[in-house]
């Protein structure tokens, strides 16, 4: 227990002198499929998404971002209408004059010029040599197309922007800046166990599919309270779809069709919104059912639902069921306890009790010593939903999902279960 | 950490046991700047770390002038890496130090003893961390070789000590020829007579 208090005293020592933020970035190409994958690891829960349609000669793109930034929004990744997608990845210098030799100003964000402007790789590296990012200082950014060709563009020696392009058929980022992977005695000290497990994994498969890069994630990102998962996304160039994942909830699925979003117009949402918190629960998967009906349960905030039952994971003749959740109104008791804490000062400055004002201002600290670690919600909904289904067949495998609708309209999908039934 | 401390106690209670008279226990707190040697030096160069030392004391004396020492105490090692464009990578140690080394005092009996002293280390490594996470294949075990001046005033002890690495810490593939360098500055009290 102490060892680990030590640790986690050190890791907050390096972080807060170094501020850097673990983050995951991939992509690959196999076959026909060519996917992208990306984790972001942040201490704010103010992730945002931002629709911009195609207007003026300007591709349409989808960024994701974070509101509280004194800027009122900051871009940190997303991919254009083109198919050109990236993320930023922090790393550990911190060079906030950094100025790439040779290039101009530009007054505005250059990842957001470069997604109005770039449909391929060699477009964005063109871009980032003619006009200075300062960003690149304390960063990189991992650009990838649909054509499979994918770019890691970080600060290089001698105040230059290093282009390093894909060599194979996969790339990966994390906090380290790639150009260390050409000198084993440097990587050998700055060796990332994230860029380790998703290098071991894209180079031994055959294969990619959603469900891998899924997978990839799960291990990557960080479930605990210092800089958590906010997000993990993966974009699908072939089909154009993004898969989003809220706070390391795989349970859940926010799936993306950028064109078809973007058709809707302009919009500014918060991400966590977008998601219901729903879970299937049962039949658990991989379970057997002894008799003709079940009773499928979940949990979730979701307005409307849909519950899916089909023989196969592609839901090709699948049994539709709707359900509308009743109402529920929930009581407010985070201002009910700020009311009684403040009157507990408030008698304490009056009456001038030591020990109650000690006690007051103990907590106060300790909720400001909190502002180090970030209090993810729960990703488990206290709503429980049941719904009955009376005509299984004996003998058969059966695959079920639940798609939440929320309130803003967003359908976020539960992974998939499998169940059996016996020949009763 | 419990094993650190339970052997640190038990030194510190084994000493004072052995000989009430002679043998004197007591507390270090210093300040360390440490940084790698050897020929496989990552990076363009290297720069000093900032570290900690904190610890227990023993000191027996043999006679007037001379004395053997020992500590027992955590000690914060490691270094900045430094790659291109005054980019810097700390890579981090936590040691459990146990140097013994034999002291000779000058002016033996005056309130202000200066003192010279030389001998070996022998360290444990609880705790070896970069940015990206912790290392698994640094070495547990470290030697070295230790030499320091110092002053006593009284029960105070000012000194500064250098910590020479002998042993080849990474046991990773690559088998690096790197070695600990540790200067530390301390300030010790001395408990009893």
């Amino acid at each position: 227990m102490k060892i680990k208090l030590i640790f986690c005293l050190l890791s907050i020592c390096i972080v807060t002198t170094s501020e850097c933020y673990p983050c995951s970035t991939f992509s690959a190409t196999v076959g026909n499929s060519n996917l992208a994958g990306n984790s972001e690891d942040w201490n704010d829960l103010n992730s945002m998404v931002k629709f911009f349609p195609s207007q003026s000669g300007r591709f349409g793109k989808f960024i994701f971002g974070f509101e509280d930034w004194g800027l009122s929004f900051c871009s940190w990744g997303g991919v254009n209408d083109q198919g050109l997608f990236y993320d930023w990845l922090s790393t550990t210098q911190r060079n906030p004059d950094f100025h790439a030799t040779g290039t101009i100003n530009y007054s505005g964000i250059l990842a957001d010029k470069m997604l109005d402007e770039c449909a391929t790789v060699d477009e964005a590296i063109a871009l980032f040599q003619r006009y200075n990012c300062p960003g690149i200082g304390g960063a990189h950014i991992f650009v990838a197309d649909r054509f499979g060709n994918s770019v890691v563009m970080e600060e290089g020696e001698n105040n230059t922007v290093a282009v390093i392009r894909r060599n194979g058929n996969y790339q990966v980022a994390t906090n380290f800046l790639n150009a260390y992977l050409s000198d084993p005695e440097m990587y050998r000290w700055v060796q990332c166990p994230r860029y380790e497990y998703i290098d071991q994994t894209l180079r031994d498969t055959d294969t990619i599919s959603v469900e891998l890069y899924k997978s990839i994630l799960y291990h990557v990102g960080n479930n605990g309270n210092m800089s958590p998962t906010i997000y993990s996304n993966i974009y699908d160039f072939n089909t154009g779809k993004m898969y989003i994942y809220n706070y390391y909830n795989f349970e859940e699925v926010l799936v993306l069709d950028i064109d078809t979003e973007l058709a809707k117009g302009f919009r500014f949402l918060k991400l966590p919104d977008l998601f219901s918190k729903v879970k299937a629960e049962y039949p658990e998967n991989q379970a057997v059912i002894n008799s003709p009906s079940v009773e499928f349960r979940w949990t979730g905030d979701a307005i409307d639902y849909e519950l899916w039952i089909a023989e196969d994971e592609q839901f090709s003749n699948p049994v539709i069921i709707s359900y509308s959740a009743p109402e529920m109104q929930e009581a407010d008791f985070g201002s009910v306890i700020s009311l009684i804490f403040v009157l507990f000062l408030l008698v304490g400055v009056i009456k001038n009790r030591k020990l109650q004002l000690t006690f007051v201002l103990t907590v106060m600290l300790l909720a400001g010593c909190e502002d180090l670690f970030t209090n993810v919600p729960g990703s488990q909904s206290g709503m429980v939903h049941v719904k009955n289904f009376d005509n299984l067949e004996a003998g058969k495998v059966y695959c079920w999902k639940i798609v939440a609708i929320n309130a803003k309209g967003f359908q976020t999908e539960t992974s998939v279960q499998r169940f059996t039934t016996s020949n009763f | 950490m419990k094993i650190t401390l339970t052997v640190f106690f038990l030194l510190l209670y084994t000493a004072d046991s052995f000989s009430q008279s002679r043998l004197q226990t007591g507390l270090t707190i210093g300040y360390n700047s440490s940084t790698f040697l050897g020929d496989d030096k990552p990076g363009e160069k290297l720069d000093p770390i900032p570290g900690l030392y904190l610890g227990g004391i023993i000191h027996y004396p043999l006679n007037e002038r001379f004395s053997l020492v020992s500590n027992v105490a955590l000690c914060l090692r490691g270094t900045k890496i430094n790659t291109f464009n005054e980019i810097s990578e700390p890579v981090l140690f936590v040691y459990l130090d146990i140097p013994l080394m034999a002291r000779m005092n000058f002016l033996p009996g005056r309130i202000i003893t200066p003192y010279a002293e030389l001998g070996g280390a022998f360290d444990v490594n609880i705790l070896s961390i970069g940015l990206s996470g912790p290392y698994y294949d640094v070495r547990k075990f470290d030697f070295g070789m230790v030499s320091g001046v110092g002053i006593r005033l009284g029960k105070i002890l000012l000194e500064m000590r250098y910590h020479l690495g002998l042993t080849h810490f990474d046991r990773s593939e690559l088998e690096s020829d790197l070695r600990h360098s540790t200067l530390s500055f301390l300030l010790g009290l001395t408990f009893g007579k």
